[in-house]
């Protein structure tokens, strides 16, 4: 795990101006601007890891495998099927998806039927399937890192004197409207309501005729598909890698337990946050302990607010 | 005090296990079995945090680091011998396991492990980060080999017998400790938090209690493999090895007192006759711990029970 | 006053906008056996989990003995003699059940490390007296025959019973009982208040919870009534029955047994 060359913005950190205070300002700008975009793709995996844990209890330690597969399938639609990123990105979620419907099918539901303490083998078992996803991908992927052709120019996008990369601007985009969207289904849908009524009280709301299995199948293939989306945007900006998903769950956890667990918006907020931390951090302290930042305040958060800097107290 | 079949079948095991060296000749055999006695030290400890608590200590690869590199780095800076580095890299990952378990206990469940995966990518920086200290990427080597008076343990076979006494000395205590008031406390927190609450027994002490012992013997465990390879690279802290501790413990049988060891045993060599699907290896681990879950949820130890039992009824 | 056995002050509990438990006070003696009732919500389990630790108390004080147990967590509690059992039963369900007694016994029980190393001679009588406690309890509560038996093995009204056993193992001097005898045919629930009145004879100070307003009548020696989280009423039985507030409540709301 070589330290903090991970996301490392591929961007210019230093603008070229003649008032040296307009320089500082601006690099603070430029860099609060990364963390944003950096932070907003966090928030994807973020959200969905903490909407699976809020509703089902369980850890799922193999979601950064499905930000890796994102990444890899989008990556192969590319170099076989047809080299148009924006299909690639779509089929590639939809896959993704559909892998977590069937983990979700074969294992987590065979769990809870046997009543066994769903928190410890829960987990267990996605470390099983994280295990088995990421040396798979190994096998049939290799080793070497995969860079998904950009479907933009690389000419950086101008807004004032801060510099955007195009492909930034796009998952930006996306990563904004897959956000509202989820947060729209999760309103006003019937499963939507359903997954919240679940969410509030297992027992009533199976009582009311709520279909949990399904409302369980549904959360974890929207988690999957989210962190499927963060992976294949990121596909053409940093490179995938089978391990990658290891490096991504650390940081989807720090956001869960700063935004508070189960709460959806804590994790976008959150995911924001910890985007705009670390490259602050990166900048202005060090580029190597960038991702050490994350770490203690999720002890600070333990220590004093284990809530979460948003969540409400809920019970645990 | 009373002489029972189960002393019988302790003593045949020391017998068997203090001559096996003399048997075996094959050094790279002696070589796995010192392996083997190492990780038993760690899943001894991993056991009584994860299967008699009931807290899953995922980072708990950091205090093996800790103890690694505390020992090495004692012996090397300050000259100790290894008599003194064992000792000190015990307590100090004992005491960074206090540390956390006082932080992180006191919320317990998904708090916890998500905090001990904390505390272990901030070791896991530290020791790739702080070249000063750590030597970084490159690894620390040319660790000293223990020795009494003028005996260098230079070969396997002694490491063999070290790792063992300690070992036995590890099972001893956790023995002692499990059959005490505090194993009935321990066990109490698993099986009803809230009701051990009602008796008095503070489910945050008793953990934290428990997670010192894993602590330290993790960190123990580290000074050992350190004086043992000679030579520690940031490539210990790998997840890698919290995967194995895992499924030795879950499927040898994770609240048990011996189950651990039995993992340790199966899952150390198990991949060693496994080696012509070395790339396999991880993958096959997943697979078996996801199935070693769902359908031996008590361990391998737990079969010769079962099959007994199943033949017991036939009858 | 000071000097009361055990005395709530003023005990308030409020969730968000909820006041499940309001100012409420009452004493009890030592020896005495006291009834705790009220409709359905009244804040009757709100109120033994806050004199019990396993709720935050908003305002007010919990004395007992002369300590003051204010804020106390449970263990704690348990560590000065309060001990209760749970409304809906609390068992170590992968446990013997002579194991789950003896695990009750905690706290009496040799926890210093170097003396259970060296397996000193205060250890070995400490755990001597365990073994021996936990007989008794067996034979006093009648489980005597299923010493073995893993305690999720064991009917309803027998996990009830465990409850109690295991509670005695921690000698309480006062015991609260959450519903003691909810879901038991008539049979188990004269047996099981038989055991409370034996009990009390043993010296310990009961607190009860009960719907059973039979069960209520025969053994209480007095009675506070709670409705919406307000004392409405304190006496003894036959005070209490013919209250007007009392059958008001009671009117208003249900009296079936919380499982």
């Amino acid at each position: 795990m070589e330290a903090g060359a991970w996301f490392r913005p591929c961007l210019p950190n230093l603008i070229l101006i003649r008032a040296k205070g307009r320089a500082v300002f601006i690099i603070l700008f430029q860099q609060i601007v990364n963390g944003l975009i950096i932070g907003g793709i966090y928030a994807l995996i973020a959200a969905g890891l903490t909407t699976i844990f809020g509703l089902m209890n369980v850890v799922n330690f193999a979601h950064g495998e499905f930000y890796m597969l994102g990444g890899m399938v989008a990556f192969l639609i590319t170099q076989t099927l047809w080299s148009n990123y924006f299909f690639a990105l779509a089929a590639s979620i939809t896959i993704v998806m559909v892998i977590g419907f069937l983990v979700e099918k074969i294992l987590i539901k065979r769990l809870r039927a046997t009543g066994v303490d769903l928190l410890v083998t829960g987990a267990l078992v996605t470390i099983g399937v994280s295990i088995f996803f990421q040396n798979t991908s190994l096998l049939i992927f290799g080793s070497i890192p995969k860079l998904i052709p950009s479907p933009f120019s690389t000419e950086p996008f101008k807004i004032g004197p801060i510099l955007v990369g195009r492909m930034y601007l796009f998952a930006a985009a996306v990563t904004v409207a897959v956000i509202l969207l989820a947060h729209y289904s999760i309103k006003k849908t019937k499963l939507g309501m359903a997954m919240r009524a679940t969410f509030q009280d297992k027992d009533v709301a199976s009582l009311v005729g709520v279909n949990i299995d399904r409302v369980y199948s549904f959360t974890f293939t929207l988690g999957a598909g989210l962190a499927a989306t963060a992976g294949a945007l990121l596909g053409p900006i940093f490179v995938i890698y089978p391990n990658a998903g290891e490096r991504v769950v650390l940081k989807a956890f720090v956001i869960v337990i700063m935004g508070g667990m189960g709460n959806f918006l804590g994790a976008i907020l959150g995911g924001f946050l910890l985007g705009v931390t670390e490259s602050l951090t990166s900048a202005y302290i060090s580029a190597e302990y960038k991702d050490l930042i994350g770490f203690v305040i999720v002890l600070l958060i333990l220590v004093f607010r284990p809530s979460g800097l948003f969540g409400k107290t809920k019970r645990i | 005090m009373k002489v029972g079949t189960s002393h019988i079948w302790y003593v045949i095991g020391i017998v068997v296990l203090a001559l096996l060296p003399v048997v075996i000749r094959s050094d790279y055999d002696i070589h796995i079995f010192v392996m083997v006695w190492i990780f038993s030290l760690l899943v001894i400890g991993f056991n009584l945090i994860f299967g008699y608590i009931g807290q899953l200590s995922l980072g708990h690869t950091a205090y093996f680091a800790i103890g690694c590199y505390t020992s090495a780095l004692a012996t090397l800076k300050w000259g100790v011998p290894f008599w003194v580095g064992l000792p000190f890299a015990t307590v100090v990952s004992g005491f960074f396991g206090f540390v956390i378990g006082v932080i992180a206990l006191r919320w317990r469940s998904h708090f916890f492990v998500i905090a001990t995966i904390c505390f272990w990518g901030i070791i896991h920086l530290i020791i790739l980060n702080w070249v000063s200290l750590t030597n970084g990427p490159v690894g620390i080597g040319n660790i000293p080999i223990p020795s009494i008076g003028g005996m260098l343990f230079s070969t396997k076979v002694h490491f063999y017998y070290l790792t063992l006494i300690f070992v036995a000395g590890a099972l001893w205590f956790t023995k002692k400790i499990l059959s005490s008031p505090i194993g009935r406390a321990f066990n109490a927190v698993r099986e009803n938090e809230p009701l051990a609450e009602s008796v008095g027994v503070s489910a945050y002490r008793v953990a934290t209690l428990a997670f010192v012992i894993a602590t330290a013997l993790a960190g123990m465990a580290g000074s050992f493999y350190a004086h043992y390879v000679t030579y520690i690279s940031p490539e210990i802290d790998e997840f890698s090895i919290m995967i194995s501790i895992l499924v030795m413990v879950v499927l040898g049988g994770k609240g048990t007192i011996f189950g651990p060891v039995v993992g340790a045993l199966i899952f150390t060599f198990l991949p060693e006759y496994l080696r012509f699907a070395k790339d396999l290896r991880l993958p096959i681990f997943g697979l078996i711990l996801i199935m070693g879950i769902v359908f031996l949820p008590r361990g391998i130890i737990t079969l010769p029970k079962l099959i007994l039992s199943r033949w017991v009824d036939k009858r | 006053m000071k000097d009361a056995f055990f005395s709530a002050e003023a005990l308030t509990v409020q969730f968000g906008g909820l006041t499940a438990v309001d100012h409420l006070s009452f004493e009890i003696q030592q020896g005495e056996i006291i009834s705790l009732i009220g409709p359905n919500g009244a804040g009757k389990t709100t109120a033994f989990n806050v004199i019990t630790g396993f709720i935050r108390l908003t305002e007010g004080a919990i004395r007992f003995l002369g300590q003051d147990l204010t804020g106390m967590k449970p263990f704690q509690i348990a560590q000065h003699g309060i001990v209760r059992t749970f409304q809906q039963t609390r068992v170590f369900p992968e446990v013997a059940v002579e194991e789950c007694i003896r695990m009750g016994a905690h706290k009496i029980a040799e926890k210093g490390l170097m003396a259970i190393l060296t397996n000193s001679s205060r250890y070995k009588q400490k755990e001597k007296e365990i073994l021996e406690r936990a007989e008794q309890i067996l034979t006093f509560t009648g489980l005597k025959e299923k010493a073995s038996v893993l305690a999720k093995n064991l009917s309803y009204g027998e996990q009830r019973l465990l409850e109690i056993a295991v509670a005695l193992a921690a000698e309480p001097k006062l015991l609260l009982c959450d519903e003691p005898v909810c879901g038991m045919n008539p049979e188990e629930s004269r047996s099981t208040m038989e055991l409370i009145r034996a009990l009390r004879k043993q010296g310990i100070t009961i607190l009860l919870v009960e719907h059973d307003m039979n069960v209520v009548m025969d053994i209480s020696d007095r009675i506070v009534v709670l409705n919406y989280g307000k004392k409405i009423a304190e006496g003894s039985p036959g005070e209490v029955s013919e209250n007007k507030k009392v059958i008001e409540a009671y009117l208003g709301g249900s009296l079936k047994c919380s499982i």
